[in-house]
């Protein structure tokens, strides 16, 4: 994991920090390491559950216009996220150095972003301002969203503020309400008044509940569960991190975490593409003991009776595009089809289940690809029915409204997502 | 008789804030010489407060007189009252509270309320020698992780709904777990624990420093109710996920604080799973481990007599017009002059 020296910065509860240069750049690594207290199943559970959600609300409060470190890499075995390391200063340390004016103009700027965060669904679920840090261009970022969670609900929104409060309350005490107030006037100019009051009366519900409370009065609370795996959570073993990219993007759509699990499979000799993940996703099962996908896929190309099917990793990497247009050249015929094959397996299952997915299309008359694009393998070359350009030349959003491996996956998505509302 | 009571001055403290009524005495040097508790067992169900109360108010002259035997001491040599003030059930604390303000006046010395999660605090600190300790105080009505800072106990996380405490106790209740004698059904759910293999998914839920555990006992009582699982499994598993939590959350305020001693108390102290737990986390932060023994860890008037001494000595009394019970009060509304800032 990471080339070269790091350096411990902050033993944590919850994992431990180290700065590091990773290709170049300086990055923080953050590894949650095992907690021998609890049981060993359900330390693994926790650590992975959290390696792999944290990324995607990471990624989900940069959209809602909260500014988060870039995360490099998700290892959810090691658990261990590679993410960019942000120079600055902690808003704790801040708050204590600066004049009541900058400490509520600060407080304010908090509040608008949890007020964004908030907005988007994105429940930070830690809220303290040592996970705050002022970068050197005056940004707030914020970190740590290991606690998060993504819902709307009015409850999850209050603890989320009544978090702050007591953060300030224990760390900032000499001045705790005049900054919770300005952080409650920020949130307000993003969410409004009246989702503002809705969410400081369910705080405030929410602090007498905690306090010595008569036994009669606590029954009937709801119950919230915020830790279940099933239907939220998948790992994808693979070590090509496009293909991690893609499924992750859709799989989000339908509130799946994904991990990527960095096992070296099986991968047997076979004309079908669904023995081949078949086999691939038990020999996965049997190194990770979690519930994961894989995903093969083929390229049949009708004029050379379906050659290379589901040898096309491998033809890529030994003859590549370049060598396909060769083979191709003088062929009028240029109908080809991707297959995709995602199958799954867990703990439960007595066998595998597969998901198909395909796209008809043809073999371009030449490579094509745009700079910023994500594409990869064959996609410079090939162009799906119907339209003009190549899925190299597509966003990735574009691409997986049409590719074989999205199609797959979403048919696999709407199947698991259904585990979850099973008891 | 006359020579011993100008060296030693002794404090009375009454506790009454759950279902226990106790009362203990404390020499203002810190020796328990008497701690009292009787215990208020309903034959099923919760604790009513109000029943609890009446208990207490029948219990009281009995517990008293055989505080005075057990102390070697009489009335007139009692040099202040404590009593506790606050959090807990109303009835059960105005009990208490109307006790001590008719011993105070009658002896004519000072009252002095006390905060009964300061209380467990402190005598946790007495008993096993804690100096500037991260607390967990698990019982059937709190939940707290706290350390001092700035002349106050400020708390680093709680529960969000309900104590661990009452989460065994009820989950317990749900399985009929009977209570014997002496034995609270928290231990019940222990003992079962222990013959528990399989751990079973449960809700985890930490937020922040903070955890909620009404969501864990909906789920174990409705698979209780199912009965699909083995009942010595599922006290393993609410056991084993209650715990973690717990522990999670006070290794957050170890790593925050950066305190070297950690000192468990409240009823739940007693359970030795938890205990192993929270030993695991001192070794790994290199701090010491305290727990506080059983009779000292539960709710006891001892505590609150010795919580009196080190308030009445910087003086704090608490005038009878103003000795009103305070349901729900806060462990970090209350100034603890008598602790003084760490030297770290």
């Amino acid at each position: 994991m990471g080339n070269g020296k790091q350096t411990l910065i902050k033993k944590g509860a919850e994992a431990s920090l180290y700065l590091a240069e990773w290709h170049g750049k300086k990055v923080m690594i953050k590894k949650r390491l095992p907690k021998h207290y609890r049981p060993s199943r359900l330390d693994e559970q926790i650590r992975t559950f959290r390696t792999v959600h944290e990324p995607q609300l990471l990624h989900e409060a940069k959209l809602a216009g909260v500014p988060t470190p870039m995360v490099f890499l998700v290892d959810a075995k090691e658990a261990t996220v590679i993410m960019e390391f942000i120079e600055g200063k902690q808003v704790k340390q801040l708050l204590s150095d600066v004049s009541e004016n900058e400490r509520r103009n600060f407080c304010f700027r908090i509040g608008e972003l949890i007020g964004k965060l908030h907005r988007k669904g994105v429940i930070h679920g830690d809220l303290t301002t040592s996970n705050m840090i002022l970068s050197s261009e005056g940004k707030i970022f914020f970190v740590d969203f290991g606690l998060g969670e993504k819902t709307e609900e009015l409850e999850v929104r209050g603890v989320d503020l009544h978090l702050m409060k007591r953060a300030l309350q224990s760390t900032h005490f000499r001045y705790t309400e005049g900054c919770f107030a300005s952080i409650v006037e920020g949130y307000s100019k993003i969410l409004g008044v009246k989702t503002t009051r809705e969410v400081l009366e369910k705080m405030k519900e929410i602090e007498r509940r905690g306090r010595y409370v008569a036994k009669e009065e606590v029954k009937g609370s709801k119950a919230t569960m915020n830790f279940r795996l099933e239907g939220k959570v998948i790992f994808f073993a693979t070590n090509n991190i496009n293909k991690f990219n893609e499924a992750r993007r859709v799989l989000a759509k339908y509130n799946i975490s994904v991990g990527m699990l960095r096992v070296k499979t099986l991968e047997i000799q076979s004309q079908s593409i669904e023995e081949i993940a078949r086999t691939s996703v038990i020999d996965a099962f049997k190194n990770c003991h979690l519930p994961v996908i894989v995903e093969d896929a083929g390229l049949f190309i009708d004029a050379l009776n379906g050659f290379p099917g589901p040898y096309a990793a491998y033809v890529y990497k030994t003859v590549g595009n370049d060598g396909l247009l060769r083979l191709m050249e003088k062929v009028n015929d240029r109908k080809a089809t991707f297959k995709s094959v995602v199958a799954f397996y867990s703990a439960d299952c007595s066998s595998p289940i597969c998901f198909e997915g395909e796209v008809n299309g043809e073999i371009s008359e030449e490579l094509r690809k745009t700079e910023k694009n994500c594409g990869f393998g064959f996609d410079p070359v090939f162009k799906p029915a119907g339209k003009s350009r190549t899925f190299a030349e597509m966003s990735m959003a574009e691409k997986n409204m049409l590719s074989h491996r999205a199609k797959a996956l979403t048919k696999f998505a709407l199947w698991y997502r259904k585990l979850q509302q099973k008891p | 008789m006359r020579r011993r009571k100008t060296v030693e001055k002794y404090c009375l403290g009454i506790e009454s804030t759950a279902d226990d009524f106790s009362v203990g005495i404390a020499t203002f040097k810190g020796k328990i010489l008497a701690n009292v508790i009787s215990a208020f067992a309903p034959e099923e169900g919760g604790i009513h407060p109000r029943e609890a109360a009446q208990h207490h108010a029948q219990a009281a002259n009995k517990v008293l007189e055989e505080t005075f035997k057990k102390s070697c001491t009489k009335p007139k040599d009692i040099a202040i009252i404590a009593f506790s003030q606050g959090p807990g059930l109303g009835p059960c604390l105005r009990t208490g509270a109307t006790i001590a303000r008719a011993l105070a006046t009658y002896l004519n010395v000072p009252l002095v309320g006390i905060n009964h999660c300061v209380a467990h605090i402190e005598v946790g600190k007495l008993e096993t020698g804690a100096e500037d300790p991260v607390v967990l105080y698990v019982s059937g009505g709190n939940t707290i992780v706290a350390a001092f800072d700035s002349g106050r106990y400020r708390v680093f996380g709680e529960t969000l709904d309900i104590a661990l405490g009452n989460c065994l106790d009820v989950f317990a209740r749900e399985a009929g777990l009977r209570q014997k004698e002496g034995l609270p059904f928290g231990a019940m759910v222990e003992k079962f624990a222990l013959k528990g293999k399989t751990l079973v998914a449960l809700p985890y839920s930490v937020k922040g420093m903070d955890v909620s555990l009404s969501g864990l006992l909906t789920a174990a009582t409705s698979l209780l109710k199912k009965g699909e699982h083995e009942l010595e499994d599922l006290c393993y598993s609410l056991q084993e996920t209650a715990f973690s939590m717990i522990t999670e959350v006070t290794e957050r305020a170890v790593a925050h604080t950066e305190k070297k001693e950690i000192l468990l108390t409240g009823g739940v102290a007693a359970n030795k799973r938890l205990q192993s737990m929270i030993r695991a986390i001192t070794e790994e932060h290199e701090a010491r481990f305290c727990v506080v023994p059983s009779q000292f860890a539960v709710d006891n008037g001892a505590m609150i007599a010795w919580t009196g001494v080190l308030a009445y000595k910087h003086g704090v009394v608490t005038p009878i017009e103003k000795s009103f019970v305070k349901l729900r009060w806060r462990l970090d509304e209350v100034e603890v002059p008598w602790v003084t800032e760490s030297k770290l």
